[in-house]
Formats: structure tokens, C-alpha cells, sequence
């Protein structure tokens, strides 16, 4: 046996060649990696936290302040880093903010457990604790800690989009962002089969043009396409359109590749020259008898053809990209239609893959035509116009915006908020350690280094800031302390909402001051730091095999 | 013992937190620096040697920036800020790069102290919004209609750039073109439109898109516009002075509807109607505005007419050649009759298109396609003259300086398709080359420039600043206030901040917001040095006159000492100054946020 793992080195001996790091080590290496990498992003926390620029090795450059934008673009190596990558990308489509958070949450988790583990604790003990500690502090933050926002005024709406955007660089513009991100998300709100409201965050369009200033950004409902209509010739704007969304060509048609026609009689020649012409030219006759007054296709129409719907007071819009096609088919109720034919074998339109909307017009932005569907039939569409310096800047608002619409919208799919700030880590911190002392077993031990490790969080935003960190968390601690433990005083037990107020280094109630959280996103965030520390825990082996070995084993990392 | 754990891509190189910011505002100095000579009329030019050979010469900051390669990722940044410039207003490019420049600069000591960028921000910001507001109160109106002033107005832009030898003609020019472009609301498919103003943003009515746009040539369907605004537009001061007054009966006509002329003002689009045909030899004062269009061509064959006025012009986008189908066919022929008949066909198509051409009667057959001997027969048999190869976007102008459609299929030709607008084409040789002239057009909308003067590099800088002078009338035209220019402006900026930073704003944030107003000087200030002047001295005497409120006193750029720009002469759009300072801030907002750099080092192997 002792020939197949030479043990004296478990470095560099297995027996198919590679590396293998065991126990205490793997456990250092990977806690290592995990804080390296909340490392690089920390300080781009909260209100004062400042962004990122990275530069690829064709020299673009990005600029961010997103937590998941940046660590994609660090091109991390080491196996446990990449889990927190994906993890805070995880939290990116989830939730659509919390990014930078739930990272330094894992990581902290991580730092604590393996301290922990070096006393001796069982790994698997470390894990029930954190377990159990964080349904616990799910449990806490919807019972006790969540807001019912049940009547969803504009007031809570406009105060999560700020929080969410106050990092960003959006956040120096006040408000003015924050009431776009709620009245473009408003705008778009749909119920589905269950009478349930939803506000898909994908119908609010972003659409960015350099010029002006951040400011004079602009939303109106309304679907805009970054394309202009084909001709110069069509009418510029066009009333009740009947709306047709066709992904095929509407050119000469030519046989496929390789199909050869011979012909006998030279007249024929003629004749075939004109059919191809002609079936075109039917096509756009069946269109147009349809009752078809704009056509948007994702492939191209040719001169001869868009002369036909100029003059059919038709208007047409060419190579419009796949996913904005979608989205107009979905919006204005019409089928993305790819053919013609019908199973008769004769080409026809139905009536009913037909949408409409109220108005379909071209307008000027900036230096480019834009068309803007106005009043879709199915769903309502609303299109954000970013306007700033340049191109780096866009792409940034372009994310923080985003942020900012899912948060709003996480709000008005679950309404209810938390303070935020600090205030739900640390009443969590206080609720922790006092749960903890109720259990008998090592899983104590376990709970009291989670809540810790949730203060790293103020801890972090107070650093930030360069506010005095401790002086502020023990005062913090000691107001959720007293808010716990208020019983039936309402004013002791209006102190749970405290939290930091970052630019006075001052507590304040946050949730009077409009520092407010969705909710779900703090419960998703705990939940999702919580499984990536528990899975990269749970490793105490690491096997990696040497890259020339691959041949023999395909399955080269684990 | 541990080894070392490899976490990040190792070939990529990090600053860090203070180092960061450092490098960024360094960065971002270097590139003001580059182009701070090329501000005010004793401007220097710049001479840049691109990778392939060739040479550019000239002062616009966007040109020189342009042209740079830069590594550092600070100073893309900046150089992407006078494209954004340059798109939106067309001029101050070099002003806004100076300007975020010196904005970073000033932050340098903030973040010494310990001045957390987020609270610089915040000053910045407010800054900007109220040095919005004191530029709107500082600014005046102009009456666009007044052609003496908006000749005024585009020399002091064109000023600083090597055309200022030739200011009047050059103003001239530009205005001429952007006037033969303009589009009013009362023309005729304006006023056929469904909506009056479309306004796309309901939340804040008609701020930055307002105003349904009109583009290309759609107009010529249209018909005759109602009225004829910008007339004929020539340099020789009759012609100048008929302009003059045809606009203004059109004002009188757009006054009586509504008491804003200005919001009438449709669409500029100098992109696609003015085309700038740069001939080197003669004389730079030979240049003029075409009432018409000029293309660099000749007609097909040498026994066409050279000379026709009033021609009728048809503009075609389709070959007038034998067609193959688009499948792939192959013809086999087995009877000797056959391959004749093969090429009979091919005459036969040729003759159809050839036949219903002349079935209309035309002296002119434009088209964006091919000709073949054959067309070029027949049509030189019923004395056509036909053009072959036409660019799209010289077709588009043609059609619109015409009156002509373009059609696509011989088939679809109509009679109102035809083109009668134009008085007289030719062909003349200037130089070695042929050009045809389409001049003498009734109402032409689109217009060729035709530069002259000895070298091409010459050539290409009158036409980059013939360019900004454009960019500058069609500015006014849009929005007709003006602010004084010679660093006035910023001047009334600065001390106007430095004053409220003292009374109105709170905290912290006063020294940002302090210093934008320092930061504003820069423009004075680099006027002054590059004018030979003694900066100290004359933006001391600046100051002194703006703090007892003559908002009009700036430098004299030739002589470096101040001059109150009502004498001087020298006002600028206030488009260009909002967003001079508005990009100016938004950048430097942008850099200062970032506090780590990572980049990639090139890819190892």
C-alpha cells in the first residue's frame, strides 16, 4: 500500500503525479485565498466606499463598484477564491445587490471557523453551529427586525434605492436617481397568473449615450431601440401601429449553397431572375395585406422591399438585435415569427401574431435616431436614457442603476424592509450571543464566532469612512442590547433601528433617516454566505494534478 | 512550513488607496498639459506622427488626443472626454480637457488632508449645479437672424485656430452652409407631422430630447416646403445680405405662430447634409459654399453633355448592368441557336432599363451602381449624361439638394421622381481631377464646401476647424444664448462660487466646492500665459473686477492683459460652456471614486 502514496511527502507524491495538500493546510490555504479576496473589495463597502478600476490586458477599462463586477474580472485562481467569485455572482442574478457584503460575510466566517478548528473543534461541529446560527438569524430578521411595507408608499420605495445606490457612484446625485429607478420600475408592473404583482426588472431598458451630464439622464415609458428606422423616407412617427416581429430575410431570394439550377431554354434564365424577386416581394405583399403597418426583423430588408412599406406608409426597423426583438414581440403581444409558411404549404400571416401598440416613433439622442415604441399592448415598457462623460462612466451607472431596480423590486415583491447601516448585523450580533449562551453544546462556540463575524460588516463601513470603529460598534451593541431586551418599552425598543450614520460618524434611527434594505436580500445574503463558508469548510483534502498529466486523466481539477 | 497560495492571476499589477488616486490625478495632468498650449488665439499647433507614416497638424484637443496612445487607464479615460465633447457640441475640447485636468489637480491636496472623496464629490456637485444656474444668468441672447452677430459669434470660436487668418471667409462658409442645412418647423413635412413637439421624456418635459427630429433626405417626398428659409447661400455679400433677409421674413412667419423662434429650429444635421470636398491647389480664398453639391467625378463617357441647365435628374440605386440572378445557375446549350439568344437577353434587359429612363426624359442619370458600354450608349444616343458609382451619402445629398428621389428599381420610376431643382450641372477639371458641379440648386438644404489652398495637411485643418465653426453656429441656432468668451466666463464662475462656497455651504464641503472656483482660473490663467502675459497680475485685476460685478471682463488672449469682452468681441455658445464644465466635474467625479487599479501586465506568453 505504502507504494502507492508515498506519505513521507504528501506534497508532491501521488502516484499520478500533482500535488495534494491535507488537513490543517488546505484549511489555511483556502481561508487565505477567501480573505485575499474580500481584501481587494472591502473597501468599496458602503456610502464612502470607493470604487475599483481594472484594466484587461487589451488595456479597457472598467470602473466598479460592484462587488461581483470586480472579482470577475480579477480572473481569480485559486479553487476556494473562485467559490466566493461565484458566490458573490450568485448574489449579482439572485438578488442584484449585497454583492460586496456577502463576500466579506464568508470570508469573516471562514477566518473564524478555521481559528475554531486550530482549538481542536471539529469542522463538522463548526458547521452545525453556523447552521443553526443562520436560520436563526433568518428567523430574527423576518420576526423581529423586518418592516411591513404594506401599503408600498413611494416614500420607502425611493429610500432602498437610494442605500442601494448611495455607494455607487450614482449616489452623489441624491435622490434624482433613486426616484428614476422607482418610477421606470413602477411603470413596468405586471401581475401574473396568480394575481400577483411583478416587476420584471428586465423591461426597464437601459439605454446609454455619452454627452450632457449625469444628471440630465431621462426616463419615459415606453420601449426604445438603439436602431433607426430603415428608410429616411418613412413616416417619422406612426399612430395605433400593427406591429409585425419577423426573424427572416426579406431579400432576393437565392438557392441554398451547392443548389445548382440547369435550364435548357436561355428564356428561362429571365424567368428565374424574376421569380426570385417576386417571392420576396409577395412576402412583403402578404405583410402588408395583413393590416401590417411596422416591421421589425432581426435580419435585413433590401432597398427594393422597405420602397414598398415607404410607400405602404409602413414603417420598418432592420437588424434589430434578437433580445430587443424578443422583448417587443413580448411587450406588444406579436410572435417572433421566423417563417412565412403555414402546413398548406402556401405562405400566410395569422391576425393573431400581430401586436400593437399606440405609437411607434423615431426620435434624435444625442448623435444617433432611436426608435421608441410607446404603449405596448401586453406589457408596459420604461426606458432609461443614461447620459455621462464617457464610456467608463455608463457602463458603471448602467450597473448601479441596475442594482438599484432590484433592490426596488425585491422590495415590492416582498415588502418589507430592514434598517440598514449596520443595525440588522448587530442586532443579529446581540441576538447570537445571547441564543448561543441558551445551548449546552459546542455548537456555542460555533454561534458566538458567526455573530462576530456579522460585525464585520459595521465594522467595515465604519473603516470606511475612517469613523472610529470601536467607539461606534460597542455604543451600536449597546443600543440593540437594550432594544432586546426591552420587553413592553417602546421607546427602549425603538432603539433597534439604529444604525451607523457613516458621513456624521454618528448612531442614528435609520429607519427615520431613510436607511432602508430589502428585507429578503439581508435573509438571502446570510443564507448564501453562510452555505459558500459551510462548502469550502467542509474541504480538508486538495488534490491538484499536474497539468502534463492530462491525457491520462481528463478530470484534471477537482 | 506553508507555500505560498497563488489567489489572483499573478500578471497583473495592483495600486492601491492613496497610490491610486495619485497616479489617476497625475494622469490626468499630463494629459492637460499636453494640450494647455493649444488654448486662446496664440495657440500653438501640434504636429503628430502617427504609426503608419503620415503626419497631422493641428491645435483642436480632440484631434491631438486623438491621435496619442496612452497606457494608462486615467488618461483613456480622459482623452474619451473631449470625444464626448466633441460629439455633443463639437467645440471646447481642449477647454474640457484642460478643465478635468485642473479639477483632479485641485483634489490632490483634499485628499492630503484627509478629505474623504466622497465628500469632495459632494462639493463638486453642488458646484456644478450652481455654477449651472450663474451661467444661465450670466449668459445673454442673441438674435440668430442677425448675421453681423453670428459672424461675431463663430470668429471668436475659430479665433484660436489656425484659420484665423481667413476669419471672414471662413465664417462666411460655415454659416452659410449650416444656414442652407437648417430645417424650420413650418417646412412642409414638419407641418404634415402628427405631433407638434414629440416629446420623448414625460418626466421632465422637454429637457435633453426634445423636439421630434427630422433626418435625410425624406424631406424631398415632401414636396416644396412652404416657406423658403435659408435662401441661396453664397459668400458674396449680395447673396449674403438676400440670405439675411429671406430668414427674416421666415422669423417674421415663425414670430407671428409663436413667440420663440428659436424651439423652431428643427434639425442641423451638418454630419450628412454639409460635405467639406477638400481640392489642394489655388487659393484658400478660392473656397466657397456650393448652392449645390460637388462630387469628385466624372461623367462615364466622353461624348456626354458637360453642361446642362436646368437639367431633369433622376438618381437611381441599381446597376444599370446585366443582373445574374442570385441563385447559382448554369446554362447548358446544345443548339447553336441558343447561345445568341443568351446574349440577345442580355441586350434586352440592358435596352428595358435604358428605355424607361428615356421614357422620362432626363438629361442626368445618377446612380450609386454600375453602368455598363451598353447602358452608356444609349443613353449618350438620347443624349443623356449619366454618373456612375455615387456614394450613398453623396446620392442622399444630391437628392435633397435636387429635389430628385432616389429609386431603387427602374421599374418603380415615376415622373415626380425626377429631380428639377437644380440650375446647372458641369463638369470642370480643378487641379487633375474632374469635379461635377450640381450648383445653381432652388433650395438646396445640402451643400458642398469647396476648400482650395496649398497642402493637404493644410487642407485638413481648415476643415477640422471649418468643422468646430459649424458645430459653433449650429449651437447658437439651438440654443441662442451666449457667455461671454476670454475666460470670462470662467472667471465670473470662479469668483461667484468662491463667494457663495464663503456663505452658503456648510462643512467640509466647502473646500471642494472652493475649489471649482480655483480650478475655473485655469482658464484665464492659460490664456494669459499663453497669451505672454503676467498671469498674477491680470487674473488679480480679473478678480477685482468680478467681485464688483463687470461679469464681462476677460483676457485678451493675443495680448495676455483683460479686456471687457463687449469690446472685444468674443462670446461663445452657452451649449458649449454648460457642457465644458458639466463633463469637466462628471469625470473628474469619476476618477476621484476610484481607489484601486488593477491591470493586466501584457498576457505572458
Amino acid at each position: 500500500m505504502s507504494g502507492i502514496f508515498n506519505t513521507h511527502n504528501p506534497d508532491s507524491a501521488l502516484f499520478i503525479g500533482g500535488t495534494r495538500v491535507s488537513g490543517q493546510e488546505v484549511r489555511a490555504q483556502n481561508v487565505m485565498a477567501a480573505l485575499s479576496i474580500a481584501n481587494v473589495i472591502k473597501t468599496s463597502l458602503g456610502p464612502v466606499g470607493l470604487d475599483k478600476m481594472l484594466v484587461d490586458d487589451v488595456g479597457d477599462v472598467t470602473i466598479s463598484n460592484d462587488g461581483a463586477t470586480i472579482l470577475q474580472l480579477l480572473e481569480v485562481e485559486h479553487p476556494a477564491g473562485k467559490i466566493l467569485v461565484k458566490l458573490a455572482q450568485q448574489q449579482d442574478t439572485e438578488v442584484g445587490d449585497g454583492t460586496t457584503s456577502v463576500v466579506i460575510i464568508a470570508a469573516e466566517l471562514l477566518r473564524r471557523a478555521n481559528e475554531l478548528i486550530k482549538n481542536h473543534i471539529h469542522p463538522a461541529t463548526v458547521i452545525t453551529g453556523y447552521r443553526l446560527a443562520c436560520k436563526e438569524a433568518c428567523k430574527f430578521i423576518a420576526d423581529q427586525m423586518a418592516l411591513k411595507v404594506d401599503k408600498l408608499g413611494r416614500d420607502p420605495l425611493v429610500n432602498v434605492a437610494m442605500t442601494t445606490i448611495s455607494s455607487k457612484i450614482l449616489g452623489t446625485y441624491g435622490t434624482f436617481f433613486a426616484d428614476m429607478a422607482v418610477d421606470s420600475l413602477s411603470a413596468v408592473k405586471t401581475t401574473d397568473f396568480r394575481g400577483k404583482a411583478r416587476y420584471p426588472v428586465n423591461a426597464v431598458n437601459i439605454l446609454k449615450a455619452k454627452g450632457a451630464s449625469a444628471r440630465e439622464s431621462s426616463y419615459f415609458t415606453g420601449y426604445a431601440l438603439y436602431r433607426p428606422f430603415t428608410s429616411p423616407a418613412m413616416k417619422r412617427s406612426l399612430k395605433n401601429p400593427r406591429i409585425l416581429v419577423i426573424d427572416f430575410d426579406i431579400t432576393k431570394t437565392r438557392m441554398k449553397m451547392g443548389v445548382n439550377i440547369v435550364i435548357d431554354n436561355p428564356d428561362e434564365l429571365e424567368a428565374i431572375r424574376k421569380r426570385e424577386a417576386d417571392i420576396s416581394t409577395e412576402r412583403a405583399r402578404i405583410i402588408l395585406d395583413a393590416g401590417v403597418t411596422a416591421v421589425f426583423s432581426t435580419r435585413g430588408i433590401d432597398d427594393v422591399y422597405v420602397k414598398m412599406f415607404a410607400e405602404a406608409g409602413a414603417i420598418t426597423v432592420t437588424r434589430v438585435p434578437k433580445e430587443d426583438a424578443r422583448r417587443i414581440a413580448k411587450g406588444t403581444g406579436a410572435a417572433l415569427i421566423t417563417t412565412l409558411a403555414n402546413l398548406d404549404g402556401d405562405e400566410s400571416l395569422d391576425a393573431s401574431s400581430i401586436g400593437s401598440a399606440e405609437l411607434v416613433e423615431q426620435v434624435r439622442l444625442s448623435d444617433d435616431d432611436i426608435v421608441v415604441i410607446r404603449g405596448a399592448k401586453e406589457q408596459r415598457a420604461s426606458t432609461v436614457i443614461l447620459r455621462g462623460a464617457n464610456d467608463y462612466m455608463l457602463d458603471e451607472m448602467e450597473r448601479s442603476f441596475h442594482d438599484s431596480l432590484c433592490a426596488v423590486k425585491r422590495v415590492l415583491e416582498s415588502g418589507a424592509v430592514v434598517p440598514g447601516g449596520g443595525s440588522v448585523e448587530t442586532a443579529l450580533d446581540v441576538y447570537l450571543e445571547s441564543f448561543a449562551t441558551t445551548l449546552g453544546s459546542r455548537e456555542q462556540l460555533a454561534i458566538v464566532e458567526f455573530a462576530n463575524a456579522l460585525l464585520s460588516i459595521p465594522k467595515q463601513l465604519s473603516v470606511n469612512a475612517a469613523k472610529d470603529s470601536i467607539e461606534l460598534i460597542s455604543k451600536l451593541r449597546a443600543y440593540h442590547s437594550a432594544a432586546q431586551k426591552a420587553g413592553g418599552d417602546s421607546t427602549r425598543s425603538a432603539l433597534k433601528n439604529y444604525g451607523l450614520d457613516l458621513h456624521e460618524g454618528k448612531l442614528r434611527d435609520n429607519v427615520k433617516a431613510g436607511v432602508l434594505e430589502p428585507a429578503m436580500s439581508k435573509i438571502k445574503m446570510l443564507k448564501s454566505a453562510t452555505e459558500a463558508a459551510v462548502n469550502i469548510l467542509r474541504i480538508d483534502d486538495m488534490i491538484k494534478l499536474l497539468p502534463e498529466k492530462q491525457e491520462e486523466d481528463p478530470h484534471a481539477h477537482m | 512550513m506553508q507555500s505560498p497560495v497563488i489567489v489572483v492571476n499573478t500578471s497583473k499589477q495592483r495600486e492601491s488607496g492613496r497610490k491610486a488616486q495619485m497616479s489617476n490625478i497625475a494622469a490626468g495632468k499630463t494629459v492637460a498639459d499636453v494640450v494647455r498650449t493649444c488654448l486662446g488665439p496664440r495657440a500653438m499647433l501640434k504636429m503628430l506622427l502617427d504609426p503608419m507614416g503620415g503626419i497631422t497638424l493641428t491645435n483642436d484637443g480632440f484631434a491631438i488626443l486623438r491621435e496619442c496612445e496612452v497606457a494608462h487607464p486615467a488618461a483613456k479615460s480622459m482623452i474619451e472626454l473631449s470625444r464626448t465633447q466633441d460629439d455633443e457640441v463639437g467645440d471646447g475640447t481642449t477647454s474640457v480637457i484642460i478643465l478635468a485636468g485642473e479639477m483632479l489637480a485641485i483634489s490632490a491636496p483634499f485628499l492630503e488632508r484627509k478629505i474623504h472623496p466622497v465628500i469632495i464629490l459632494r462639493g463638486f456637485q453642488k458646484a456644478l449645479e450652481d455654477a449651472q444656474d450663474i451661467l444661465r444668468s450670466i449668459a445673454v441672447r442673441v438674435d440668430t437672424n442677425d448675421r453681423k452677430q453670428m459672424l461675431a459669434l463663430i470668429k471668436s470660436a475659430i479665433g484660436t485656430k489656425f484659420v484665423s487668418r481667413w476669419n471672414d471667409l471662413m465664417c462666411n462658409l460655415a454659416l452659410s452652409a449650416v444656414q442652407t442645412v437648417i430645417r424650420r418647423s413650418d417646412d412642409a413635412e414638419f407641418a404634415s407631422a402628427d405631433l407638434p413637439v414629440a416629446k420623448i421624456t414625460d418626466a421632465e418635459p422637454a429637457k435633453p430630447l426634445a423636439g421630434s427630429d427630422a433626418s435625410a433626405a425624406g424631406a424631398t417626398d415632401s414636396g416644396v416646403p412652404a416657406t423658403a428659409t435659408a435662401s441661396v447661400a453664397s459668400v458674396s455679400a449680395t447673396a449674403a445680405s438676400a440670405a439675411v433677409a429671406s430668414t427674416d421674413a421666415a422669423s417674421k412667419k415663425d414670430a407671428a405662430k409663436s413667440q420663440a423662434p428659436d424651439v423652431d429650429v428643427r434639425e442641423i444635421d451638418i454630419k450628412r447634409f454639409v460635405r467639406i470636398e477638400k481640392v489642394p491647389g489655388g487659393e484658400i480664398e478660392e473656397s466657397r459654399v456650393l448652392d449645390g453639391v460637388m462630387i469628385n467625378k466624372d461623367v462615364v463617357h466622353p461624348k456626354m453633355r458637360r453642361h446642362i441647365e436646368n437639367p431633369r435628374i433622376i438618381l437611381l440605386d441599381c446597376p444599370l448592368e446585366y443582373k445574374k440572378g442570385e441563385s447559382q445557375t448554369n446554362i447548358e446549350i446544345t443548339r447553336e441557336g441558343d447561345w445568341s439568344r443568351v446574349l440577345e437577353i442580355e441586350e434586352e434587359q440592358i435596352r428595358a432599363i435604358c428605355d424607361k429612363i428615356v421614357a422620362l426624359k432626363p438629361d442626368l442619370v445618377i446612380t450609386e451602381k454600375g453602368v455598363s458600354d451598353l447602358a452608356q450608349h444609349y443613353l449618350v444616343k438620347h443624349n443623356i449624361t449619366a454618373l456612375r458609382r455615387m456614394r450613398k451619402t453623396d446620392n442622399n445629398r444630391i437628392a435633397r439638394a435636387t429635389g430628385a428621389k432616389i429609386v431603387t428599381s427602374v421599374d418603380e420610376l415615376k415622373e415626380q421622381d425626377v429631380g428639377t431643382g437644380c440650375g446647372l450641372f458641369s463638369v470642370e477639371k480643378i487641379g487633375d481631377e474632374y469635379f461635377t458641379f450640381l450648383t445653381k440648386c432652388k433650395d438646396p438644404k445640402a451643400c458642398t464646401i469647396l476648400l482650395r489652398g496649398p497642402g493637404k495637411d493644410t487642407l485638413n485643418e481648415i476643415d477640422r476647424n471649418l468643422q468646430d465653426a459649424m458645430c459653433v453656429a449650429r449651437n447658437v441656432l439651438f440654443n441662442p444664448y451666449l457667455c461671454p468668451g476670454g475666460g470670462a466666463t470662467e472667471m465670473a464662475l470662479s469668483v461667484q462660487l468662491a463667494q457663495r462656497a464663503k456663505s452658503d455651504i456648510p462643512g467640509v464641503e466647502q473646500w471642494p466646492y472652493a475649489g471649482v472656483a480655483e480650478a475655473l482660473e485655469v482658464i484665464p490663467r492659460t490664456l494669459i500665459q499663453n497669451g505672454g502675459g503676467n498671469a498674477m497680475r491680470t487674473l488679480t485685476e480679473l478678480r477685482a473686477k468680478h467681485a464688483s460685478g463687470l461679469t464681462t471682463w476677460g483676457v485678451d488672449g493675443e495680448k495676455g492683459i483683460s479686456a471687457d469682452m463687449n469690446d472685444y468681441g468674443v462670446w461663445e455658445p452657452l451649449a458649449v460652456k454648460l457642457q465644458t464644465i458639466k463633463t469637466a466635474i462628471d469625470s473628474a467625479s469619476l476618477l476621484l471614486r476610484v481607489d484601486d487599479i488593477v491591470s493586466a501586465t501584457a498576457k505572458k506568453h
